[in-house]
């Protein structure tokens, strides 16, 4: 229980003794209760934003230590945004000793959280940006098709909870209206439910239900490396056959944009991205068995992604390194699976680093337009 | 169900609507009756066998023992029925294996092969709280206190009335029973007091105690789980975690009290207070006239005086003072933790009774002496919520080694905030018992405007204190 709970439970205390009997009549009571509450849902919100208290979850650990990786080295700072995709491929360590071999001194930080939407991690991308001393060279940035399908992830991972809750506030609402509006949501039942869900967790947000009770400052989070070296794969792990069938498959990616609010969602990160001095944003997508999710990333570089640095996994040799039992589920790396995917990452991105390292000019805005959702 | 499930709301609403749309008395206890099953019903629709079964059983047995007719012999009978059938429901359902445990493992201690499994049995939610109202209804009959009741549905409605089923306060059948006889009019008053009341208790329990909570359970381990380590904890972080923890049973306890008297209050029934700041209390007897006071009377009526009470000279007294505590105690819970919190109050109680025969007070009490007195019962109630609140003996122990000084310090502490908890305590204190009496009592507080303001902003803020996973009432595993 942290000191603002305490207050605002004090608080609480003193009105609610202070409620006598009331006279007869309205007189404009509603009016009154309504003004005092909206007042003090505002006065608790910025009280919290100001003390940098949130409801703080497992997604604040990765993101703490991704801080704390790049707060402690003076070197350029790399840092990936991601889902489970990218906790189960990267490891920090690996590609930062493999930039290293290609003489490119930087810091690599991993920011991912098993399904993470993409507006859940740009508030964490943000919230990072703003605690760290200098911003990051490069942000790498996963995009998938789920992902981009789907503006309302987080209630595939879990519904009225603390998360899904922190993730709604005005500007993630924004997005996922965007999204839905625009018919991003697969079937008639998902999208009702996703249109019935979208505005109890926004009013919950607004609201600040729980904001307190669970809330504590970022700062206090105890730093938690995202990497998940994982050893033994899942009961839903695909055949070998199968494997092998889904990575020796390559489907034709013609050049493709994401849904429209994918779209801006991305070229709005970017701008926000330039505007904290990043230089350079790339994308990318790690391996996974199925060829259409690697073929949608595929399309998007070849498309509405073709002017950033892109990496998709579609490489055949990497992919051929990778059959065997190797993967934790048919969308997951275990950990030699990921050692071999970050020593390619590490040859994919390295021009790319070289070139923003070496230009060391001033922030380069790399999209003048920010639509707004 | 409980009070701060999302759903109660919805539910109360329904309940009060028809409830206050019927017009017929009778037809009233009915509704407030279904309601009532529907609500004990929500946990686990299996108890209302259960509860059916105390009520059929105290119906019946109080038909015979209030039976002027009959023999005492015969009345007598019937009350012990009850008595005993009551007592050995509570017995299966909420000793029975504590006793088999224990009993394999002083076997064991005395050097016997001894290995008889648990049976598992399900606590069921209330029990201690509905048996105890059930043997008042069939001891105030048998006694003459309370003519008997032959409608079965009557009963029924004391035992399960779902604003106090499941965690009190312990209704006494002679104060409930003429309620149900009355024609309840909606009245502002009861409205206001009823909203209140309510108010009061959502800040107490969703705001308070269930923000405490998690502190209490980081040090001590989330009850019932497996026995929690505490050797990563400093000293100060274990007495932090118990000063926590005062003041989350109180909040936890008396919010729900609140809520439950608010919410009768609404169905126009009075239920008693159970608790009137037990944290100002300058002597342990002092401590039990304010805490769980529906409680302290019930075991008082029914336990103390028949046991003889303080007739009989001082050693029968002090006999009874303490068999009351240590079974009040046993009441809390299975595990003999409880047994030692109620053998320390016994002992405190049975101290300052001796001590308060010894020194003759004075009839107004110096402020020092008051102050002292404060501070040694605060400290002893403190020092006793440690076995209360420890999942055994060895972690009771550790904790109280860390009040001495006399355990070596691990190196984890709690956040500075947490030592400014017991400062709620205080303000409670100071706001209920009237000290800032000239911010409570002005005028302006009884414009409606205003009342509404303070509805708002308070809800706002319950709100913003809201877990969304509400930790469960400390006194529903009782």
């Amino acid at each position: 229980m942290y000191a603002l709970a305490i207050f605002a439970g004090m608080a609480a205390l003193v009105l609610v003794h202070l409620l006598r009997a009331p006279a007869r009549g309205l007189r404009g009571g509603l009016v009154m209760g309504a003004l005092a509450f909206g007042l003090t849902t505002l006065a608790v919100n910025v009280l919290a934003r100001g003390l940098d208290v949130r409801r703080v979850g497992e997604f604040d650990a990765f993101a703490a230590d991704a801080r704390t990786r790049l707060s402690a080295s003076e070197r350029p700072g790399v840092l990936f945004v991601g889902a489970s995709f990218t906790r189960n491929a990267i490891d920090p360590s690996q590609l930062e000793a493999a930039l290293g071999e290609r003489g490119l001194e930087v810091t690599v930080a991993t920011l991912a959280m098993q399904g993470a939407s993409y507006q859940e991690r740009q508030q964490q991308l943000a919230q990072a940006l703003k605690h760290l001393p200098r911003p990051p060279a490069v942000v790498w940035i996963e995009v998938a098709e789920g992902f981009d399908r789907n503006p309302a992830y987080v209630f595939e991972v879990g519904k009225f909870s603390d998360r899904a809750i922190q993730q709604f506030d005005a500007v993630a609402t924004g997005w996922t209206m965007m999204g839905l509006a625009g018919g991003a949501c697969e079937g008639l039942k998902a999208c009702v439910m996703n249109a019935a869900l979208l505005p109890a967790h926004a009013a919950l947000n607004w609201l600040n239900v729980g904001l307190l009770a669970s809330g504590r400052p970022a700062a206090d989070v105890v730093p938690t490396p995202a990497f998940d070296a994982v050893t033994v794969p899942r009961d839903t792990v695909p055949s070998q056959d199968a494997i092998l069938r889904g990575l020796t498959t390559d489907l034709p990616a013609p050049a493709a944009s994401g849904p429209q609010w994918a779209l801006s969602h991305r070229a709005h990160q970017r701008a926000r991205l330039a505007e904290a001095g990043v230089r350079t944003v790339g994308y990318y997508f790690p391996p996974v068995v199925d060829p259409a999710a690697r073929a949608y990333v595929a399309g998007l570089c070849a498309g509405e992604l073709s002017s950033h640095p892109c990496v998709p996994p579609t490489d055949p040799a990497m992919l051929a390194a990778l059959v065997g039992p190797l993967w934790l589920d048919g969308e997951h790396l275990l950990a030699p699976a990921a050692a071999a995917y970050t020593g390619w990452l590490a040859d994919q991105i390295a021009p790319t680093l070289s070139e923003a390292l070496s230009a060391a000019l001033a922030p380069q805005v790399l999209i003048a337009e920010a639509p707004q959702p | 169900m409980n009070f701060v499930a999302p759903i109660f709301p919805v539910f109360l609403l329904i309940v009060l609507t028809v409830y206050w749309l019927i017009k017929a008395r009778e037809r009233r206890l009915d509704w407030l009756l279904a309601a009532s099953l529907v609500f004990y019903g929500w946990w686990d629709w299996r108890f209302l066998g259960l509860i059916g079964f105390v009520t059929l059983l105290s119906w019946a047995s109080a038909l015979w023992a209030g039976d002027r007719t009959r023999s005492p012999l015969t009345r007598k009978t019937a009350m012990l029925v009850a008595v005993v059938g009551n007592l050995g429901l509570l017995g299966v359902f909420k000793y029975l294996d504590f006793f088999i445990e224990s009993g394999v493992q002083a076997l064991t201690a005395m050097g016997f092969s001894a290995d008889a499994g648990t049976l598992g049995i399900i606590l069921p939610v209330g029990i201690s709280f509905y048996i105890f109202q059930a043997l008042s209804y069939v001891i105030d009959v048998w006694r003459g206190d309370l003519p008997v009741e032959s409608r079965l549905r009557r009963v029924g409605l004391y035992i399960a009335f779902f604003p106090q089923l499941v965690a009190g306060p312990i209704v006494r059948a002679a104060s409930f029973f003429p309620q149900m006889d009355r024609d309840h009019r909606l009245t502002r008053a009861k409205v206001s007091a009823g909203l209140k009341a309510i108010f009061v208790g959502l800040v107490y329990k969703a705001a308070l105690a269930d923000s405490i909570a998690p502190v209490v359970d980081a040090v001590y381990g989330n009850p019932g789980a497996e026995v929690h380590a505490m050797g990563q904890w400093a000293n100060s972080a274990l007495i932090a975690a118990t000063l926590a923890f005062a003041a989350q049973i109180y909040f936890d306890f008396a919010g729900y009290s609140l809520i439950a008297i608010g919410v009768a209050h609404l169905f126009g029934y009075y239920i008693p207070q159970n608790f009137n700041y037990p944290y100002l209390a300058t002597s342990i007897a002092d401590f039990w006239r304010r805490w769980h006071m529906s409680l302290s009377f019930w075991l008082r009526d029914y336990l103390y005086i028949p046991l003889g009470g303080n007739r009989g000279g001082e050693a029968r007294t002090y006999r009874n003072q303490m068999a009351t505590m240590l079974l009040g105690g046993l009441w809390h819970g299975a595990a003999w933790t409880f047994v030692a919190w109620g053998a320390l109050h016994g002992a405190a109680l049975a101290l300052h009774r001796a001590f308060t025969h010894a020194v003759r007070l004075p009839a107004a009490e110096p402020l020092a002496f008051a102050a002292l007195g404060w501070a040694l019962t605060q400290a002893f109630v403190l020092l006793t919520w440690v076995p209360f609140r420890a999942a055994d003996f060895d972690q009771a122990t550790e904790v109280w080694a860390a009040f001495a000084g006399l355990r070596a310090s691990g190196p984890d502490t709690l956040p500075w905030s947490v030592w400014l908890i017991p400062a709620l305590l205080l303000l409670d204190g100071a706001l209920g018992k009237g000290w800032l009496r000239g911010l409570t009592r002005s005028p302006a507080l009884s414009h409606p405007g205003v009342w509404w303001a303070l509805a708002g902003a308070c809800t706002a803020l319950i709100l913003a204190l809201y877990p969304l996973k509400p930790a469960p009432f400390v006194y529903f595993q009782f």
